[in-house]
């Protein structure tokens, strides 16, 4: 694929094209075309197939595959794929220098803007501890204006389901949708959490109805993440592994 | 020298049987056709930029929450099936494909070809919304799978899920809104490239149009392995 | 100033076209007029459009401005069961309390942040002046994207018209911040949403404009005209642009998620949900830092430019300048987070302090090459010089405050108090305004063809010089003693320093009203205006005065640089008037 194959238009016309310099209209051909969209299929197929393969040798094979590999690899196909949408089909590498520098320094300030802001919302227990827990814990909806909602919103949610339905309707259909999920219990990210579903016994403790009496209260909200993230371990000691970018 | 362009091109304006692309003459604050194609090209790009500096919010906003809620990031992730969203892309993708090869027709003049290409990007386009509201919308916001305080889906089981969903919504339906737009460009494009606005001299609609096609694919290849296969 | 006639002579060079009028003179009657102006594409009609639209809202910005003052003077309080002070309970719905005028000033703030910010001064020097000279500093045509330009005047009405609708279903009170979760929760405010959406649509009329300007500057410049031939306000319009292209679409997604969290709850700000309001001033500061240059770059193009000509000397470190432009540009992507030092972690305020005194460099560099151009140069005390003067003074003082704002440590103190307040009134004001006001006595004759009245200008400058010191610097000792801002009230301690602060900005309303009637009168009784009047070299002192509609007769072709003011006869004047100084041995150019 070099520049011999993208040849300029026929100059033969009368509107300034046939001037010296003239580089701005390039014709790609077909074929180059038509072999991006091949490979840019290819690296969606690969990419899914990753993403699959990761449960399937957890499942079949017992492997751990750490969690960041899953993000590299995806990111890094999404990176290749979009390359080659924007260097042929876009035509920026048959472009003007000012479209690419362009390009790039759009890049650049995407990095800029989500690289500063991590650092602050990632760094902030950095030099003085207490800013780390209450921040990062957050609300879990307990509190927000809604009309009956006096807990956590998933919690409110089921209460509901339950209430109007029944628990065992509950249950049934916890069983259905978490089937319906595809595989869900077979990924290495699901082994962090609860694996239908709620964690047993999490919220008969009592922690919900201290979180959602006052919402403001950070601690509370604290606690239940700490007990959430407790019981997890219990059940997934591989949860280190799984959640990527902690 | 006096350089007042005319508006008058050097064809017969109202020549009918020579084709509208023929007979464009740039603007008159031109000096070449050359000049204002790269104006034009230069233009689409900055506008560009702005398209993936608007997203960048929605990306930034996706990693932040990653890092701050992992479980449940993964978890909301997991309510996506990667089938549909596989399929939007390689749909997406075929239609950059179509798009960038209408181009390349107009530009040797094989209208008939352009003009098969258009319309196939606009139907892929109308795929992807029709797959996108009748297979992952309707059914999430009929189970409660809401964004923020709509949240009502009795199965969750993250205390975040909320969160996930709203930017899950909020990134495709920003992303939707562009397909739709460029829907409508697409159309106008088909029909101007009926009239025979087009051809090896003239098509920097079509080429602008084209980027901004091209930038919805783009935006579209980072969203699904974020949103459906990362976790 | 020489007092020659130089209109006359100057009719020789282009007696055959002399017959072609300006782009004000009307080809229609009064409706086709209107309509021609409505439908416009010409950037210089557009421009003036722009001017007397922002100028509009500076107006409401000022007079809301001007009820702060004087509530402040006197704050409503109960003393011994009596109302006192209720200098705005004419304005306030129902019974007058402390509360409910303290309600109304913070809408009243709300209105003067929003419209200054939104409506005036982010739009106004580039959108005006700019619309009108860029293209003719080139020696272009127009703009490259002429019917976007006019789609811009137009986007940026309707997005003002929803900010005044905002106002009218009762007016914001959460600042021109929309900080989240005040924003987002306070019951009974749909009126954000019409501010915001005000704000969003906004953003769109700043991407077109600068986008426009890009381009035009990229491919449209007059044959010879090479990048370091252009005039430095180029060099400022262009680096202001790029940072409108590149943090504007940042505003707007922070604006649809701050509606989305208004109108629907999704969260994301929301801490009850999990959310992060600190994330939304991330988003929102990534926008509203950089766009503070927005505000002053133009503004330093203009002191370039009007500094050089009003001094008869080539600009000191024409390159020096030109790049500390798009260094500023590129710094100040770097440094949002100083707006957050109370609110972030302590890991990012301090890269962030770190990186904030990088821009004092260029800005600095900026200030002392004025400073040498004025040596030896041939100063005229027009009123745009007199104003150069004042920007030079009052941009110092708002750029040095700038660096105890900057320190993270006595920040913690200052933060959010009247210091700084003063600070970017002083860089806002003192600098962005004051060389708009420049900019517009610079160019009014090549704009509407009639020179102003020179005293009356004086007198306006100042007026507004006396009062603007006046009322900000007073602000900077209340800001040390600890009156916070946005505060509808105070303790009797601060009382002698808000009066003296209120009867300086009417002062300062005083000048403004001057300068009105100046132009008031130079519009419809003003002599006509020369060809040049101030002897300036950049092309838009080559054609006629006021400028014909496709801006110049023939294509200009550039022969030399735009401060060569030692070499070339200003256009339009006689080589009698204008004694060139001896050759430089040397032959030092730039």
């Amino acid at each position: 694929m070099s520049h011999a194959q993208a040849h300029p238009i026929d100059p033969a016309d009368p509107h300034g094209f046939h001037e010296e310099g003239h580089h701005g209209h390039v014709i790609v051909p077909w074929q180059i075309l038509l072999g991006v969209l091949i490979t840019l299929l290819a690296f969606t197929a690969l990419t899914v197939f990753q993403a699959q393969f990761e449960k399937y040798a957890m499942h079949e094979w017992g492997w751990q595959i750490p969690g960041w590999v899953n993000v590299v690899l995806a990111m890094g196909i999404a990176c290749i794929k979009g390359t080659l949408v924007v260097m042929f089909f876009m035509q920026l590498r048959y472009d003007k220098g000012i479209n690419v520098i362009l390009f790039l320094f759009t890049l650049f300030a995407v990095w800029l803007f989500i690289m500063f802001t991590a650092i602050d919302l990632t760094g902030r227990g950095h030099i003085t501890e207490w800013r780390a827990g209450e921040i990062t814990s957050g609300g879990t909806g307990a509190g927000v204006r809604r009309e009956g909602v006096n807990g956590p919103l998933f919690i409110v949610a089921k209460e509901q389901f339950i209430a109007e339905h029944g628990l065992a309707e509950y249950e049934k259909e916890l069983h259905a949708h978490h089937a319906a999920s595809h595989e869900s219990d077979l990924s290495t990210a699901q082994m962090s959490r609860a694996h239908q579903g709620l964690t047993p016994g999490l919220f008969a403790s009592g922690v919900w109805e201290h979180a959602s009496s006052g919402h403001d209260d950070h601690g509370a909200a604290h606690d239940e993440a700490a007990s959430h993230e407790a019981e997890s371990e219990n059940a997934a000691p591989a949860e280190q592994d799984t959640t990527g970018g902690h | 020298m006096a350089t007042i362009h005319t508006q008058q091109p050097a064809l017969g304006k109202d020549d009918k049987s020579v084709p509208l692309w023929k007979r464009y003459h740039h603007g008159h604050h031109w000096r070449t056709a050359d000049d204002e194609f790269d104006a034009a090209k230069i233009g689409i790009w900055l506008f560009l930029s702005t398209e993936i500096l608007l997203f960048s919010g929605m990306f930034c906003a996706y990693t932040l929450f990653r890092l701050l809620y992992p479980e449940s990031i993964a978890a909301g992730s997991s309510y996506l099936d990667w089938r549909w969203g596989g399929l939007n892309t390689v749909v997406l993708l075929i239609s950059s494909f179509t798009m960038a090869n209408a181009i390349r027709c107009v530009q040797l003049d094989k209208q008939g070809w352009a003009k098969i290409n258009l319309i196939i990007t606009w139907l892929c386009a109308a795929l992807f919304l029709a797959i996108k509201l009748t297979f992952e919308y309707g059914p999430k916001w009929a189970q409660g799978k809401r964004p923020g305080v709509l949240f009502n889906y009795p199965f969750a089981s993250e205390a975040h899920e909320p969160i996930w969903w709203g930017i899950y919504y909020v990134s495709t339906g920003i992303h939707a809104t562009h397909v739709i737009g460029g829907m409508a460009l697409i159309a106008l494009l088909i029909y101007r490239q009926h009239k025979g606005a087009y051809g090896p001299t003239h098509y920097t609609l079509m080429e602008g149009v084209g980027l901004y096609w091209h930038i919805v694919d783009l935006v579209w290849i980072f969203l699904f392995p974020l949103l459906y296969l990362v976790h | 100033m020489t007092t020659v006639d130089r209109t006359s002579e100057h009719l020789g060079a282009h007696a055959g076209h002399h017959d072609e009028g300006s782009y004000l003179t009307p080809k229609y009657g009064p409706i086709g007029t209107v309509w021609d102006w409505m439908t416009t594409v010409d950037h210089k009609k557009i421009g003036v459009m722009y001017l007397f639209a922002v100028l509009f809202m500076f107006f409401l910005g000022g007079v809301a401005a001007l009820m702060l003052r004087t509530e402040l003077l006197d704050p409503t309080r109960v003393v011994d069961g009596q109302v006192t002070g209720a200098a705005l309970s004419a304005l306030v719905p129902g019974e007058v309390t402390p509360a409910s005028v303290g309600q109304l000033y913070n809408r009243v703030m709300t209105m003067h942040g929003a419209i200054m910010v939104f409506m005036f001064i982010v739009p106004g020097i580039p959108a005006s002046l700019g619309n009108f000279f860029l293209p003719l500093m080139l020696g272009a045509k127009d703009v490259a994207f002429p019917r976007l330009n006019l789609a811009s005047w137009y986007i940026y009405v309707f997005g003002s018209m929803f900010g005044v609708f905002s106002i009218l279903m009762g007016g914001v009170d959460t600042g021109w911040t929309f900080y989240t979760p005040y924003s987002t929760t306070t019951a009974g405010q749909p009126q954000v949403i019409a501010m915001v959406l005000a704000a969003f649509i906004l953003g769109f009329s700043s991407i077109f404009t600068g986008l426009n300007f890009i381009v035009t500057t990229h491919k449209l410049r007059a044959p010879g005209m090479g990048w370091f031939d252009m005039p430095l306000f180029i060099w400022a319009v262009y680096s202001t642009s790029i940072i409108q292209v590149l943090a504007t679409p940042v505003i707007g997604i922070t604006l649809l998620l701050l509606f989305f969290e208004r109108a629907l709850q999704i969260g994301i700000f929301d801490p009850g949900l999990g959310g992060d309001p600190v994330l939304f001033q991330h988003f929102f500061w990534f926008y509203s830092h950089p766009v503070v240059y927005v505000m002053i770059l133009p503004a330093m193009g203009i002191i370039s430019d009007v500094l050089a000509v009003h001094c008869h000397k080539r600009i000191f470190g024409y390159r020096a300048i030109a790049f500390s432009s798009l260094a500023i540009a590129a710094i100040s992507f770097l440094v949002w987070g100083h707006h957050m030092f109370s609110s972030q972690g302590e890991l990012a305020a301090m890269i962030f302090s770190f990186l904030t005194f990088f821009v004092a460099i260029p800005t600095a560099v900026k200030v002392f090459n004025w400073i040498a151009s004025l040596y030896k140069g041939s100063i005229t005390f027009t009123t745009p010089m007199l104003y150069v003067f004042a920007f030079l003074f009052l941009f110092s003082i708002g750029g040095l405050t700038g660096l105890p704002l900057g320190t993270l440590s006595t920040d913690l103190h200052l933060h959010d108090s009247y210091f700084v307040v003063a600070h970017f009134h002083y860089v806002m004001f003192g600098g962005t305004v004051i060389a708009f006001l420049a900019g517009i006595h610079h160019w009014w004759p090549k704009m509407f063809g009639r020179m102003y009245n020179e005293r009356g200008g004086q007198i306006g400058c100042l007026l507004v010089f006396v009062g603007f010191n006046v009322t900000f610097f007073t602000q900077f000792f209340l800001g040390t003693q600890g009156m916070p801002r946005r505060y509808a009230s105070y303790v009797d301690d601060f009382h002698t320093l808000h009066v003296i602060s209120t009867i300086g900005s009417y002062i300062l309303a005083a000048g403004f009203l001057v300068h009105l009637g100046v132009f008031i009168h130079s519009l419809f009784l003003g002599p006509k205006a020369p060809q040049n009047p101030w002897g300036g070299l950049t092309l838009e002192w080559e054609t006629q005065t006021p400028p014909i509609e496709h801006n110049f007769h023939d294509e200009p072709v550039v022969t030399h640089g735009p401060y060569d003011f030692d070499e070339v006869v200003p256009p339009g004047w006689d080589p009698k008037d204008y004694p060139l100084p001896a050759p430089d041995p040397a032959g030092h150019k730039h």
